[in-house]
């Protein structure tokens, strides 16, 4: 298997207004794999947002090494390459938006890459399908309602055709069937396109869909393991102030009580054949 | 304080090709001291609804009423319908302006005219209700924080104008499990000891039926139903037409009932286990 990011004991501490110093990251290793589906959680200020824009060298550490490809991010020359194989959907997505058309403004990377105009007309019109927000493509994206606009940010960088796509919280302002959308989006394009994905979510039903799970805490990774790895350690989850999804709460509780469970029920599919096994 | 809305419709960019009817005809009243979801799909009018409610968006046509006053009647004085109405923003972070936490927590209170000792005090109560930690974070730049912690500030500013209406829109979008759970029980409480009226803004179906005494739900810019949780959340199929969801825990349930299960209506976690529970153990004693 071919590395898509691999890092080593990576640092950053940045210097705050006041002069103070916070080491965002202390110490991080991962390797993510080609075509891998990562998720990233952990409470609000445990670096999350600090690691992704590591990722295309929004950011670069203070010691350590980012590798993307086989890139250096600390390559000044390689930049454009990096954050071509690299796309990112930012936590809001009002910072992303460049055009006063929603079209233009998704058709903003695929020109600086300097992609032909032909090919950008059609990417520009899958993009927006694939969010579903194609009837939406003449429309001004500032009076676009939240949830509109986290989808439009997204289909800016599907149009960028990236190896890997890293979404800091893409979700978060969308409906629930607007979220299930995006989310299947997201599989689509890894399980189809082969597209590496780094999700960071706070919301962990979505993270159950994804090949591994890392937990981040004071800048350093806690966990990792598969979704059923993970979540199936219900108290372990919330004492770093996470969650799980409801079922598995509700599987949680009732193997407290001594029914007979597996630990690492997911789904709503799954607890409902377990549950009709055992009556 | 009560909330009454007659009529009211609201058209973006009027007499241009992207005129838009964002509320069509809405009509509802909140009761003084109730604590109301409003749910309905992205672009549905949630914001642009609740922006009325302050005055801040003038209607199209229609009344919005605040007790007795008419909001938008030349003889009401906006400044204090912004005092009593509270609007925490879906972006909020975008109002961060100020150079410090505390200055910024500070800024409503302020131009409330009260004394620095007051409004120290109003800050210090904000702060802990968003469990922020007053000394280590007041006088930081609110420029230099997460996505999470800035959400969190922003709340804070309102909270510190202790207004009578609170309305959140969207308000745990981006904060972690357990702030997300925390915040929302500060909340509660207030509004169970002080008997705020509160409206909660939310795509978050279990946030909803844990928290709220009635649901608006609201489709394409007009009001579909206006029930409880328990109503609300019987129509599930309705709800995914509409592009909404229920709580995973009510799913379950009702997936179980579909299989022949003797199981009701659940709307939290701790319902499914009892029910369940109840299930099984009839079950063995058979
Ligand atoms: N520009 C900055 N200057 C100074 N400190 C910062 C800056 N950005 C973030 N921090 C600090 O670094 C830490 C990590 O922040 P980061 O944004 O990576 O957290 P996060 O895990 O993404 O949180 P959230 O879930 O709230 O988005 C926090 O303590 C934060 O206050
Ligand atoms: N400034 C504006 N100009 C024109 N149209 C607008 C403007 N703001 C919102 N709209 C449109 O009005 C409709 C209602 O928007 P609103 O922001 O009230 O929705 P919402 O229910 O709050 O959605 P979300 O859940 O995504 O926040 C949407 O179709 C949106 O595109
Ligand atoms: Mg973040
Ligand atoms: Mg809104």
């Amino acid at each position: 298997m071919t590395n898509m990011i691999k890092t080593e004991s990576v640092k950053h501490e940045y210097t705050s207004h006041t002069g103070k110093s916070i080491m965002a990251l202390n110490g991080i290793d991962i390797s993510i794999e080609k075509g891998e589906f990562v998720a990233i959680l952990g409470h609000n200020g445990s670096g999350k947002s600090t690691l992704a824009k590591h990722f295309n060298a929004l950011l670069l550490p203070n010691s350590g090494t980012i590798m993307v490809k086989n890139i250096d991010t600390k390559n000044e020359e390689m930049l454009w390459e990096i954050r071509q194989i690299a796309g990112m959907v930012f936590q809001n997505p009002d910072n992303q938006i460049v055009a006063t058309i929603v079209e233009e403004d998704v058709a903003f990377g695929p020109e600086n890459l300097a992609v032909e105009s032909k090919e950008i007309r059609k990417r520009v019109d899958e993009a927006l399908k694939a969010v579903d927000m194609y009837e939406y493509r003449k429309h001004g994206p500032h009076l676009l309602s939240g949830g509109q606009k986290q989808r439009i940010a997204i289909a800016g960088i599907i149009a960028m055709k990236p190896e890997c796509i890293i979404l800091d919280e893409p979700t978060a302002m969308l409906d629930p069937s607007g979220r299930k959308e995006v989310i299947d989006t997201i599989m689509k394009l890894n399980q189809e396109e082969g597209i590496t994905i780094v999700l960071i979510t706070h919301y962990m039903d979505e993270a159950v869909n994804a090949d591994r799970v890392y937990v981040m805490e004071d800048g350093m990774l806690v966990m990792d393991g598969t979704p059923k790895d993970v979540f199936s350690q219900v108290e372990k989850m919330k004492s770093l102030g996470l969650d799980v999804p409801q079922v598995t709460e509700i599987c949680h509780e009732l193997r407290k009580e001594g029914i007979k469970l597996p630990a690492d029920i997911l789904t709503v599919e799954e607890m409902v054949v377990e549950l009709c096994r055992l009556k | 304080m009560s909330i009454k809305v007659e009529n009211l419709s609201y058209i973006y960019m009027k007499d241009t090709v992207f005129e838009h009817k964002a509320l069509d005809d809405v009509s509802f009243e909140i009761k003084d001291g109730e604590f109301l979801g409003l749910i309905g799909h992205t672009g549905s009018g949630k914001s642009t609804l609740i922006q009325h409610l302050n005055g801040l968006m003038k209607p199209t046509s229609g009344k919005v009423f605040i007790d007795e006053d008419d909001i938008n009647s030349k003889t009401t004085v906006k400044k204090t319908i912004r005092e009593r109405v509270g609007l925490v923003f879906q972006y909020p972070e975008h109002q961060l302006f100020e150079e410090t936490v505390f200055r910024d927590v500070a800024y409503g209170p302020k131009n409330l005219g009260l004394d620095d000792n007051e409004i120290e005090n109003r800050v210090r109560f904000a702060l802990d209700m968003v469990k922020l930690d007053y000394n280590e974070i007041k006088d930081i730049s609110p420029f230099d924080l997460s996505g999470g912690q800035k959400r969190r500030v922003a709340i804070a500013g309102v909270l510190a104008m202790k207004p009578k209406i609170l309305i959140l829109d969207e308000p745990t979008a981006g904060l972690d499990p357990r702030g997300r759970d925390e915040i929302l029980g500060e909340i509660k409480e207030l509004h169970e000891t002080h008997k705020i009226t509160v409206i909660l803004v939310s795509h978050s179906m279990e946030d909803i039926a844990k928290l709220v005494d009635k649901i608006i739900v609201m489709n394409k810019g007009k009001i579909v139903f206006i029930d409880k949780p328990s109503v609300i959340f019987r129509e599930s199929l309705m709800l995914e037409s509409i592009g909404l969801g229920v709580p995973q825990a009510t799913k379950l349930a009702r997936e179980l009932k579909e299989k022949g299960l003797d199981i009701g209506e659940c709307l939290s976690i701790e319902d499914a286990k009892l029910q369940i529970l109840k299930v099984l153990r009839s079950k063995k004693n058979d």
